[in-house]
């Protein structure tokens, strides 16, 4: 079971940014970097990292980094 | 954006062909009768394009994303003897839909043919007398991307589009392999190269400036 933190790191990888330069409050419309390439990279983590598949409905669904965190969370 | 050209006697003929079904780019390249490809993304297009009174012979693809190779098996059956060329790691994603990620969208590609050669070193003739298209590993994008080149030509695919960084967020992908295959495919580009990239309009590499290049000109 990973921690918060460590899904954000992993957030931050797929999304190729600096470790530490999101937050669970970081609002992902005011992230430059989340794009559909970066969307589709978060798709492939959500089914390979924690073996969950992700539609593109889900992914609109989430509005912030804390959103996606919770999801892949959750048990 | 049509292009052509003479080598040697025999004509050779490049057509940018943008598929329908994705944003990527195709292209055919025609000598006399005979036909090839760059990248197989949408089958109907590359078909018409092709006619009914020529043989597509081969198709060197450059890396397997799915919007690049989504048309194989229309392809694969229309023209049952047409080699598909790639490096080894782009045949291992022409079967494997995670790789190709065409896993995440509606309909997943997985070839179903064997009809697929990497590509060599020493290039492909292409017909009995008409010019030689070679390659080089430019990974980045894809870990087992080909940047072809031919005559005056060079198909880069996702690995060099003038204008737009370099996609290294998906599978396999390099921030730093990529900055070297971008040094790399500078070196391969005379005055009058043609860019013909995956994405977007050919371009002719007199007219690239700095800000085509934006990862190894980043903006400070």
């Amino acid at each position: 079971m990973k921690t918060h933190q460590e899904i954000i790191n992993l957030l931050e990888d797929a999304l190729e940014l600096d470790t530490n330069s999101l937050t669970m409050d970081s609002v992902l419309a005011d992230i430059p970097e989340y794009d559909s390439m970066a969307k589709l990279s978060i798709i492939v983590l959500s089914d390979e990292e924690f073996e969950k598949k992700l539609s593109g409905e889900q992914m609109r669904a989430f509005a912030t980094v804390g959103d996606i965190v919770r999801f892949f969370a959750a048990g | 954006m049509q292009q052509s050209a003479t080598l040697s006697g025999s004509s050779l003929r490049v057509d940018q062909i943008p598929c329908v079904n994705s944003t990527a780019n195709m292209y055919l390249l025609a000598v006399g009768s005979l036909c090839w490809a760059i990248d197989v993304g949408d089958a109907n297009e590359l078909l018409i394009n092709v006619g009914p009174n020529r043989n597509l012979e081969g198709v060197f693809i450059t890396h397997p994303h799915y919007d690049h190779i989504q048309g194989i098996n229309d392809v694969a059956r229309s023209f049952p003897n047409c080699c598909f060329y790639g490096s080894t790691q782009t045949l291992t994603g022409l079967k494997d839909s995670k790789l190709n990620l065409s896993f995440y969208h509606e309909n997943p590609v997985v070839y179903s043919g064997d009809s697929c050669k990497i590509f060599p070193e020493n290039g492909v003739q292409l017909g009995l007398s008409g010019p030689l298209i070679k390659g080089v590993p430019t990974p980045g994008h894809f870990e087992g991307s080909i940047t072809y080149w031919l005559s005056s030509y060079v198909f880069t695919g996702d690995s060099f589009i003038p204008g737009i960084p370099v996609v290294t967020k998906l599978k396999t992908g390099n921030r730093q392999e990529s900055r070297s295959s971008l040094n790399l495919i500078r070196t391969l580009l005379s005055k009058n190269t043609i860019i013909c990239p995956g994405h977007g309009p050919m371009k002719l590499s007199e007219e690239l400036e700095d800000f085509d290049f934006p990862d190894l000109y980043e903006s400070t």
